[in-house]
């Protein structure tokens, strides 16, 4: 299972592609990704969506939720993308926790 | 290959779009980058180019950069764009793009998913804030990124600046005053594109141990200037950066500045306080120009040409590989980062071959 701490993240991304390359394996994409960035650039406010099997955990500057089915996450629509993604299946020695450079993403 | 498929060879005046595959030859002979920007500017004289590094858009620590190439006064020059740009342009399908000729009316060009469209438009005269802000909603992501010109591109500026969404690129020599020679208001990048890795297996062990190199070389966050971090908001990194050197400062209860270091010292310089900079710094950028001529934004935008300055030394290797440059003081190995070429691309490349291509920027 993978636990987030927002407080260390940078918004760079990383986890994304490589959680994209655990899926594709041969090709470096952003689009399979069970984890994606949410980001208001002008405002600076970034964080973490974790698309998991039952929920979506969200790492966000105010802390850690977990969002249920049918809950809103009052990101402004620019989080409604990772209710497409395939949910986070907790492969071990995950890529998102390897590539993750400040160690902001934790396998538990 | 480590690219996606295609050189978008975009001609404003005919309004069309010639779509080149790239052969692994062009590869081979330049690499990426700048030094692939040089051999498409000697193919397509007079034309403004946007290309990819060859580490651009991977796992590779620190690979955001885009390169911005044109001549000015007879000099070729070159401009990096950072934070998501040269990722987006990469998976948009376009690892190149080549702009020919001048369009008759303000255009801007919509790349994603191995199409690039040519889009009349009315932002002519709008900020660069403005602009991104209109485009991300016309085109319906937040996500999508924008080389846009303010008025000082527009005005072809000796001191205008190029911008990436809202934030100044490193454009020394004014180069989104070519993009407003050719009514060319903005390029937006976003795509679901693919970028081939050869052998996958190697590249990955490849990028995570040099990834463990900056784990322990990297003990900082930010820029060191005097004064800033007391403002600072967050410390935010471009794309896949293990060094978050942009400091966030705010100005308002809903927006700020994402700090770029040599402008926030160039306005020190002219006499402003730390504080006062970021204002202006923030202005610089809705203006599309570069505060290293002067503090007011509005003279900037009209000023004429001014020399060029040359790209420093280390520079050109950075920006033909597509990684950021300010990760040279952590000690980048060269030796690595050619077996990671060669392992993405399955190319055999040695370090002579390296250097030849470089000494081309």
């Amino acid at each position: 299972m993978i636990e987030v701490n927002p407080d260390l993240c940078t918004g760079c991304g990383a986890c994304e592609m490589a959680c994209s390359l655990y899926r594709e394996e041969e090709v470096f994409t952003t689009m399979r990704s069970s984890i994606i960035l949410h980001r208001e650039e002008k405002r600076n406010y970034y964080g973490i969506m974790l698309k998991r099997e039952e929920d979506v955990l969200l790492g966000r500057p105010e802390g850690v939720e977990v969002m249920k089915e049918g809950e809103s996450s009052d990101t402004g629509g620019g989080g409604k993308p990772i209710l497409l993604r395939e949910p986070c299946d907790t492969c071990t020695n995950a890529m998102c926790v390897r590539f993750c450079p400040t160690g902001c993403l934790k396998e538990v | 290959m480590l690219y996606t498929d295609l050189i978008a060879v975009v001609d404003l005046e005919e309004e069309d779009v010639e779509e080149v595959d790239i052969e692994e030859e062009f590869i081979e002979e330049s690499i990426g980058g700048a030094a692939a920007n040089v051999k498409l500017l000697k193919e397509y004289p007079g034309s403004l180019i946007l290309g990819t590094g060859v580490l651009t858009g991977t796992l590779c620590p620190g690979s955001s950069v885009g390169i911005v190439t044109a001549e000015r006064n007879g000099t070729v020059c070159h401009s990096a764009f950072n934070w998501f740009a040269g990722t987006e342009l990469k998976l948009s399908g376009f690892s190149f793009v080549v702009i020919k000729g001048k369009a008759s009316d303000p255009v801007y060009l919509w790349l994603h998913d191995e199409i690039a469209d040519i889009e009349k438009t009315d932002l002519w005269g709008k900020n660069t804030w403005e602009t991104t802000d209109i485009l991300r909603d016309e085109l319906g992501e937040d996500r999508i990124q924008t080389l846009v010109i303010g008025e000082g591109g527009e005005k072809q500026s000796g001191a205008s600046l190029l911008v990436n969404n809202y934030w100044g690129c490193d454009d020394r020599n004014a180069l989104a005053s070519a993009f407003g020679e050719r009514n060319v208001k903005a390029v937006t990048m976003r795509g679901m594109g693919e970028i081939e890795i050869d052998d996958p297996e190697t590249f990955t062990a490849q990028t995570e141990s040099l990834l463990g190199h900056f784990r322990s070389a990297v003990k900082k966050k930010g820029t060191p200037i005097e004064g800033l971090d007391a403002i600072t908001h967050r410390y935010d990194a471009c794309f896949n950066c293990p060094y978050p050197c942009r400091n966030f400062v705010m100005t308002g209860e809903e927006e700020g500045v994402l700090i770029f270091q040599r402008h926030l010292t160039d306005l020190i310089s002219h006499g402003l306080d730390v504080k006062e900079a970021v204002t202006v710094l923030g202005e610089c950028y809705r203006h599309g120009v570069n505060p290293h001529y002067g503090t007011d934004p509005k003279a900037l935008v009209t000023m004429e040409p001014q020399p060029v300055q040359p790209l420093e030394s280390h520079e050109a290797w950075y920006y033909t590989m597509g990684i950021c440059p300010i990760l040279d003081q952590f000690s980048v190995d060269r030796e690595t980062i050619l077996n990671l070429i060669n392992s993405g691309t399955g190319l055999d490349l040695s370090q002579e071959d390296v250097d030849a291509v470089i000494s081309t920027v």
